[in-house]
């Protein structure tokens, strides 16, 4: 009888900690870890502020949002850890901050290619 | 330019601000400050470069904003109003940044070609690799 009342309380417990944790959607994590890749791969992380185009933390914007969608994902985990739905949304301000991130870096590759065309591409493109 | 900013979408960003703003002042709670932005940045957007240049950017931005009006309409000043506000504001920041390299690009091409191609997501995922992400 005893073994039986222990044996539902830890099955109750064990229960209610796998609930207690929500895995992030596989595919939103894939697409914003490809996206992270493909900031790395063009240089986004590299991109250095200039007087034109500089961000409220002293970095080029691009910059910034990438620094803005890791702190975003990783709340995204620690939330999603515990349990609070709320993670998903942390999750896709991390990807919409990450697509800005790129679409500043390709901007940014465009901008200067256009002032010095004869000087070949950009170096943000490596 | 200014030929490709039609009458209609200025009416329309401006009343669908009108709109939210009505909306807004049932709801409980003040309106958040990233609500704000993106209403300023869907007249701005709207009324810009995105318009003519990177449509669908500009509509996936709309979108999200109206999921943030919607949200502040029905539970005021909520996390979850805060997060489709922010993404909002993300997005029309995006489709400005796509719009303004797509005039470069033009730019770059030379006077012969004609203005008002629209980079679509589609064109952006093949040729140029654009983010393209819609949060659903």
């Amino acid at each position: 009888m005893a073994t039986n009342w222990i044996m539902t309380v830890g099955l109750s417990f064990s229960g209610a900690l796998g609930c207690a944790s929500m895995p992030l959607p596989y595919t939103e994590v894939s697409h914003y870890e490809a996206s992270i890749d493909t900031a790395k791969r063009i240089g986004a992380f590299e991109l250095t502020a200039d007087k034109d185009h500089r961000g409220a933390l002293g970095m080029s914007p691009a910059k910034e949002h990438l620094v803005l969608a890791d702190d975003q994902f990783e709340l995204a985990k620690i939330m999603a850890a515990s349990g609070d739905p709320r993670s998903l949304l942390f999750l896709a301000r991390a990807q919409s901050d990450v697509d800005l991130a790129l679409g500043l870096a390709r901007e940014a590759a465009v901008r200067p290619h256009r002032s010095a065309m004869n000087e070949g591409p950009s170096p943000i493109f490596k | 330019m200014k030929a490709n900013m039609s009458k209609g979408s200025v009416l329309h960003a401006t009343c669908s601000v009108v709109l939210a703003a009505v909306t807004g002042s049932c709801a409980t709670g003040s309106v958040p400050a990233t609500l704000i932005e993106a209403r300023r940045s869907l007249v701005a957007s709207s009324t810009g470069l995105a318009d003519a240049l990177a449509l669908s950017y500009l509509e996936d931005a709309k979108e999200m904003l109206e999921r943030a009006n919607r949200e502040f309409a029905l539970h005021g000043n909520s996390d979850l109003c805060r997060d489709y506000s922010y993404i909002a504001e993300n997005k029309f920041e995006l489709a400005d940044t796509v719009a303004r390299a797509e005039l470069f690009r033009q730019t770059q091409e030379g006077e012969g070609v004609g203005p008002g191609r629209s980079l679509r997501s589609e064109d952006a995922r093949s040729s140029t690799g654009w983010p393209t992400a819609p949060v659903r």
